[in-house]
């Protein structure tokens, strides 16, 4: 049971992420990257749609999270697939704020 | 009534396929022809001596869009047609088929072709070069015999093509006229690294060596090499580098010099005519200095640059080159570009497969190969664009992080 509903999961501390910055956490078993742009946060899924690689461990530019294996990028709104070599977008999950804490969506959006 | 205009794209490849997407993205209503001398539309070509050889990517990963994109956005796309002249006065392309198709604007991104090896023996069943799809289909049929493999030329292609085959289970042995492999984009300090990592992997890395001769009765069974040696083999990979594919261009008045010479608005020097991608030899406008780079992000954002100017909304393409590199367990990523270079910074370590080697020329970035590190390559791009000096013993220094660019 949870505050912020049984569709939601807390996955870490506001403070654990940093604005600008990337964290991946797991979230119903599936691997997500969450994105702190001017002080909100957004989560989109953490396995690039190219080959696999970890966006965790890439950079955020601007709203685009870039992958660290081939520098592909998915706009961190919207899941988009914006800079190839990927092709297809990222799932979106829904973000919420509360106690301290951030809650993710247990399944993604649409 | 007027005809709407008419914009004609030769190479319907990952350039020529990105510049049609980017027209219509940017809300052009003409008509788009999109030309290729190959059977299926635009695809990518990274796979090609990876995933997709060694038969671990289906084959629509490696398409560009399906063929309905094309459809749908109205984009004439007209396979296995290939150029053979330009009349550039009288604006028209003339096809192998003898088909003219008159332009208003006409993109070149007629990419490149292998440069063959003509010795004796070259004609025989299972030699292979790797340039298109249908080559990356024979050859990965081919290999799944698990054969003896002889790859000759160890540049990205070849020495992808003997990790894909390595990894596969193949026997490999990797012939290379140069003293290392990767010479020419790396040098012979990292190439050296790169032939240590596939002897690590049980590849047999022959350097200062070229083929003199093919032998077989029918199939192939052994080459020879310039050394003398006979090397057994059951396939034999040619990756001899590339050439661009200009031949139709020949008396159109385009200039060509190492590949079609444009501005930095990707246009060459007869009207309405544009190049871009591997076959464009570009006057990068900061580093005041002609570039032909034969990579993946070249094509993809000159493509996009090259579209955009045939919309007279062009900016000076000014990149900074990027290309990786998968072979093994290794992630290579280079940004920037080298030809000379006084000093290579090394930061990690090649026997952990981590590390970064930072190219200096005049005490300034001007590359960085990163393998298996990510985050260095972040660093370098500022440290490159700033363009300004830095410590080499501090960028060694893995206990320290790397230096912001100070401000000039």
């Amino acid at each position: 049971m949870s505050e912020a509903g049984e569709d939601f999961e807390a996955v870490a501390n506001e403070g654990d992420i940093k604005d600008g910055g990337l964290l991946g956490v797991d979230v119903g078993g599936r691997r997500v990257v969450l994105a702190k742009l001017e002080g909100r946060v957004y989560a989109i899924g953490g396995v690039c749609t190219h080959m696999g690689g970890d966006l965790a461990q890439g950079t955020l530019e601007g709203g685009t999270v870039r992958c660290p294996l081939h520098r592909g990028g998915f706009d961190i709104k919207t899941g988009e697939a914006l800079v190839p070599p990927p092709r297809r977008p990222e799932p979106v999950y829904d973000v919420k704020l509360q106690g301290g804490r951030i809650w993710v969506s247990r399944r993604p959006r649409g | 009534m007027k005809e709407p205009p008419r914009y004609v794209i030769l190479g319907a490849n990952l350039a020529g396929g990105t510049a049609a997407e980017t027209l219509r993205k940017e809300g052009f209503d003409g008509r788009i022809v999109l030309v290729g001398a190959e059977p299926d539309g635009p695809y990518e070509r990274p796979p090609l001596s990876k995933e997709y050889l060694r038969h671990e990517s289906p084959r629509d990963d490696v398409f560009l869009n399906p063929l309905e994109y094309y459809r749908e956005q109205d984009i004439e796309l007209r396979r296995g047609q290939k150029a053979v002249r330009l009349d550039a006065a009288g604006k028209s392309v003339v096809l192998e088929s003898g088909d003219e198709v008159p332009y208003d604007r006409l993109l070149i991104t007629t990419g490149t072709t292998p440069r063959e090896l003509r010795v004796p023996g070259a004609d025989r069943e299972s030699i292979f070069y790797l340039r298109t799809l249908r080559d990356s289909d024979a050859l990965g049929e081919a290999l799944q015999k698990r054969p003896r493999v002889l790859v000759i030329g160890a540049g990205f292609i070849g020495s992808e093509v003997a990790a894909s085959a390595r990894s596969l289970g193949c026997e490999v042995t990797m012939l290379e006229v140069a003293p290392v492999p990767l010479v020419r984009a790396l040098g012979e300090q990292l190439g050296a690294v790169y032939a240590d990592f596939h002897r690590e992997q049980g590849v047999e890395v022959r350097t200062n060596t070229g083929i003199a001769e093919f032998r077989g009765s029918g199939r192939l069974e052994a080459a020879v090499t310039t050394s003398g040696d006979t090397i057994p083999c059951d396939v034999a990979v040619i990756g001899v580098g590339v050439a661009p594919a200009t031949a139709f261009l020949e008396g159109s008045g385009v200039v060509i010099e190492n590949g079609v010479l444009t501005d930095e608005l990707c246009r060459a020097n007869v009207p309405d005519v544009f190049a871009a991608g591997d076959v464009a030899n570009w006057w990068h406008p900061t580093w005041q200095e002609r570039l032909r780079l034969e990579h993946y992000d070249n094509a993809v954002n000159q493509g996009t640059a090259a579209a955009k100017s045939m919309l007279g909304k062009g900016e000076p393409y000014a990149p900074i080159p990027y290309f990786w590199s998968d072979q093994y367990d290794l992630n290579l990523q280079y940004l920037g570009y080298a030809s000379r270079w006084d000093e290579i910074v090394l930061r990690g370590s090649p026997a952990e497969h981590s590390f970064s080697a930072f190219y200096l020329l005049d005490g300034r970035v001007r590359a960085c190969l990163s393998v298996n590190r990510f985050p260095d390559q972040a660093a370098a791009r500022r440290l490159i664009s700033a363009g300004s000096p830095v410590d080499g013993r501090r960028l060694a220094d893995e206990t320290v992080e790397i230096e912001q660019p100070t401000e000039s």
